[in-house]
């Protein structure tokens, strides 16, 4: 992902560490969500708006034309 | 929507979306013994979770989206879920004090360090190679199979590929194309791949020559169990796979190739056994 710039990142770090001596125990809790990026430089998607590409594609059926958004979303 | 007069005009159209998430749940633990009576200690466990709507490949990669309309029909697990991963290794040196000088001398600094890396397998994604969806995505590779077996793994792990033995892993009776106009049943990621076990171990011992030489003679074992780890696991390197097929630049995991579908081709490497001589000045 280093390409890519994260639109929604969280992490959640929760730990604890018990120590005596020459013993160390840690329990750590980890939580991340992310929401998939967009791609900085890239305009692989022709929409005439370079850094706004995102790497998550689909594809409208074959011979059809989709309902449910615009064809060019540049506009 | 259905325009097929004029929509042939056109061999495929990209869009794209930034609304696919994942979640990611992992409880760590580690136990640690520093070094102290001549031996340390480190073990650590990841319990964790990862699921989401897609697995991120490359920028503007292909999609692995199987529903134009439905990302959320791809909720499964990350690809690189791992659901259990334990590690521990330990560094012991003998150290004997005792009456006989010639004992002491014997049973001194000879040290043991094994090493062991256990962990689940990791995903695969089962795909049927054929456009029965009727929705063209990605070279019409994306749709699933139907599951029709409750247990889809391969009873008889034997199996041969022309000269090449190999693992029958999943069982292809287990999966049907899905028919025409339909999406398969089977979740992406639904199917776990083969588990890792990797026990490492080095024995050495040190001769002091001098105040300033010593010389250590060591016996290093890579896999000492010899236990087969399956490409398609991580590997005792720790490194993931991004893309858990089977083997790459095979279809093992697409239904379409019949003759192939399920099998584990090839393995990390088995038992290794080295002998060093090594002189610190």
């Amino acid at each position: 992902m280093a390409d890519c710039l994260p639109l929604c990142a969280f992490r959640s770090d929760s730990s604890k560490t018990l120590s005596k001596s020459t013993i160390v125990a840690e329990m750590r809790w980890v939580y991340i969500f992310e929401m998939f990026c967009k791609e900085k430089g890239k305009d692989g998607a022709h929409l005439e708006k370079n850094g706004n590409d995102t790497p998550i594609q689909t594809a409208f059926p074959r011979g059809h034309f989709p309902i449910s958004r615009r064809l060019n979303r540049s506009e | 929507m259905i325009n097929p007069t004029l929509g042939a005009a056109y061999a495929s159209i990209n869009t794209s979306d930034d609304g696919a998430v994942a979640h990611y749940n992992g409880l760590l633990m580690s136990l640690q013994h520093r070094l102290g009576n001549n031996f340390s200690f480190n073990a650590n466990y990841t319990y964790s979770n990862c699921i989401g709507d897609t697995d991120f490949g490359a920028a503007l990669a292909a999609s692995s989206n199987s529903q134009p309309f439905n990302r959320h029909a791809d909720w499964g697990l990350c690809v690189f879920d791992t659901r259990h991963n334990f590690n521990t290794s330990v560094v012991a040196t003998s150290s004997v004090k005792r009456g006989n000088r010639w004992a002491n001398r014997l049973l001194s600094d000879w040290q043991l360090a094994p090493l062991i890396h256990l962990s689940s397998g990791q995903p695969l994604n089962l795909v049927t190679g054929k456009d029965n969806s009727l929705t063209s995505i990605n070279g019409s590779n994306n749709d699933h199979p139907n599951q029709v077996l409750a247990n889809v793994y391969a009873t008889n792990p034997v199996c041969n590929n022309g000269s090449t033995p190999c693992v029958q892993f999943l069982n292809p009776a287990a999966f049907t194309p899905n028919p025409v106009g339909t999406y398969g049943n089977l979740a992406r990621n639904a199917v776990r791949g083969p588990h890792n076990l990797n026990f490492d171990a080095a024995i050495s011992r040190l001769f002091k020559v001098n105040e300033h030489f010593s010389l250590q003679a060591r016996m290093d074992a890579f896999n000492f169990l010899n236990h087969p780890n399956f490409v398609g696991a991580i590997s005792p390197a720790g490194t993931v796979s991004s893309n858990p097929t089977f083997s790459s630049g095979t279809n093992n995991n697409n239904l379409s190739s019949a003759t192939t579908f399920g099998r584990i081709p090839s393995a990390f490497d088995p038992r290794i056994l080295q002998f060093a001589l090594k002189l610190f000045f």
